[in-house]
């Protein structure tokens, strides 16, 4: 087991021995391949140290119904943290007219020490994590509530550099407790930080990053391209969060330019532009699918296939919608459907005969 | 790596509060650069419930994100602040997507121009969809001197001293930091309806900040008030204005 080095990894040796459990009693039936009962006696004691030892160390899910428990606490876990942020949101809004300043200022700078002490407390006493993501996920919203009210009491304008803030803070939670939500809120945090820092630099104002979605796009093309050069041994659910992230950013900044050529930076005409973009937007997605099947990364296969989908429809709807009687418009949809289907199997098939060989 | 991540986390929590309290304190170092002092028509009460016990105050301005060229800023104007009418070749007015720009603005307190649309308000009196109706004027003399923002933005400029040699008058002028927004309207010709040529168009789409905190003591006397509309101004506020352009409320009197 030296081998293993994180839940991720631990959790796919466990789901690999139910399944080699399941096979051998299915080839035992077919008469295919019988084993000794003094063999059986011996693989079924490795087995079940094996898998003794995994549940130990790593708190995996060693049955069905745990594994489908463990999703009923990581969903517990989410809206109970987002339940709790909501709380310590109003809690502050309803009182924070009664106090002076100093004290509003001491009550906001300790909400996120507090749940930070509490969050480093719990995750001594846990393994399983679900408890640690709660209290992260209030200490996160509790230094976004920090400095917006912070602001708000000194009537300060606000910057994008409060995006650097929390996606720094989103970072270390993310790194120093091995949590996925945490790091989708720090990443997400730093592209608008980027985005909004290039509307700034252009001589814009940084609020107004949405109307430029161009400037999203290196903070997306950096979150693609960070797993491949940064290995992350102990936290292997890490590398999907900056893909899945990436993607969405690319993906979206394709559409909305494919649509509205006019929020450009490119000295170039409005259909020109989006239909540069369109093209991109198509060839991205191609790309999301062919890399995702190549190197068998469910979630850029899944976004890119999504997003495939969506610039299709997206555009047979802008060309066709008006004129078209709509029987023949959704016909055509439906037709589109089945090819792409079609497309989809043999991609399977291929990537079927890939695994194989 | 757990150690490691608390401790960046701290360090993230202290250094944060820590530049922003220094740009407080950096703000206010010196005393105010600016001192004004508005009524309730300038600084209405923002909407409160009972989820939220503060006090604040939405500064208030005449014509606000009213895109009207003759109150508004003008080309020069505009152009001097950086943004850029010019239509590329091949491109049309409409094509031209010009971003929010942050300048300093000077707010113009019950000036000539305000008498003006004051003046043009009770001209065009009973004229529905009229400018200025959408203005928020009623064209009631009286009633407008009572209940309508005073504040005006004259101009605009990228250098807060420039625009404070053209205006040296701190009780008449408040300058501020402001998004200004600019597009180009077509101009049709009335009878084929082909466009002509274009307007340049721009105003003040956010003051930053609009929103002003009214810390205890003050919030007291505030709070039992609540946001009202076209009456007589029930309080007058003293702001003061920091190096920064960040406003703090020094004083508040009722009346």
């Amino acid at each position: 087991m030296a081998d293993i080095s994180g839940k991720k990894q631990a959790q796919e040796r466990v789901d690999r021995i139910h399944a080699f459990r399941r096979e051998l009693d299915q080839l035992a039936r077919d008469e295919a391949l019988i084993l000794s009962d003094e063999q059986r006696v011996r693989l079924d004691d490795h087995l079940d140290k094996t898998l003794g030892e995994l549940a130990g160390r790593f708190d995996v899910d060693v049955s069905e119904s745990q594994k489908q428990i463990s999703l009923a606490m990581r969903i517990a876990s989410a809206l109970g943290g987002l339940a709790l942020c909501a709380a310590v949101f109003l809690f502050f809004y309803r009182y924070w007219g009664l106090l002076t300043t100093p004290l509003q200022l001491g009550v906001l700078i300790a909400i996120p020490l507090l749940a930070l002490i509490a969050t480093e407390l719990v995750s001594t006493k846990e393994r399983t994590l679900y408890y640690t993501s709660l209290l992260a996920l209030v200490a996160f919203a509790s230094l976004v509530l920090n400095l917006t009210v912070l602001g708000t009491i000194f009537n300060v304008a606000p910057t994008q550099n409060a995006f650097l803030a929390w996606g720094a803070f989103g970072l270390a939670l993310a790194y120093g407790y091995r949590l996925r939500l945490e790091l989708a809120g720090g990443l997400i945090s730093l592209v608008i930080f980027v985005a909004a820092s290039i509307t700034a630099l252009s001589g814009g104002s940084w609020d107004a990053a949405t109307e430029r979605p161009e400037t999203f796009l290196p903070g997306g093309l950096a979150l693609l391209a960070i797993p491949l050069v940064l290995r992350h041994g102990k936290h292997s659910g890490f590398p999907a969060i900056y893909r899945l992230c990436g993607l969405l950013f690319v993906f979206l900044a394709l559409l909305v330019l494919g649509n509205e050529g006019r929020l450009t930076f490119l000295p170039f005409t409005r259909k020109a532009v989006q239909g540069i973009y369109q093209m991109s937007g198509f060839g991205a997605a191609v790309i999301a699918i062919w890399a995702g099947v190549r190197h068998r990364l469910t979630e850029s296969v899944n976004l890119g296939s999504a997003f495939f989908a969506i610039y299709l429809f997206n555009r047979l709807f802008v060309w066709w919608w008006d004129w078209m009687p709509k029987y023949l418009f959704f016909l055509i949809i439906g037709l589109i459907a089945l090819v792409l289907l079609a497309v989809f199997r043999r991609l399977r098939a291929g990537s079927a005969k890939m695994e194989t060989a | 790596m757990k150690r490691t991540g608390l401790v960046f986390a701290v360090g993230v929590v202290l250094v944060s509060n820590g530049i922003a309290l220094i740009g407080v304190a950096r703000n206010r170092a010196g005393g105010p650069v600016e001192t004004i002092e508005l009524t309730e028509r300038e600084l209405p009460l923002q909407n409160t419930d009972q989820e939220n016990s503060g006090v604040g105050l939405r500064l208030q301005w005449f014509g606000q994100s009213l895109p009207i060229a003759d109150i508004a800023l003008d080309q020069t104007k505009l152009e001097k602040v950086g943004f850029d009418f010019r239509i590329p070749a091949g491109m049309s007015g409409k094509d031209l997507a010009l971003l929010p720009r942050i300048a300093y603005v000077a707010l113009e307190y019950g000036g000539e121009v305000w008498e003006q649309w004051l003046q043009k308000a009770e001209n065009e009196r009973g004229q529905s969809q009229s400018t200025v109706q959408r203005s928020g004027v009623t064209g009631d003399l009286e009633r407008d001197r009572m209940t309508v923002s005073h504040l005006v933005p004259v101009d605009a400029s990228t250098s807060m001293p420039d625009l404070r040699r053209l205006y040296p008058d701190q009780s008449k002028y408040l300058i501020v930091r402001a998004v200004l927004v600019a597009r180009l309207d077509e101009v049709k010709d009335p009878i084929t309806q082909t466009v002509t040529s274009y307007n340049c168009v721009g105003y003040v789409s956010e003051i930053l900040p609009s929103y002003i905190n009214v810390p205890l003591p003050y919030a007291r006397l505030l709070s039992p008030l609540k946001p009202q509309t076209g009456l007589a101004p029930r309080y007058t506020v003293t702001l003061k204005y920091g190096r920064n352009l960040e406003p703090w409320v020094a004083d508040v009197k009722l009346h």
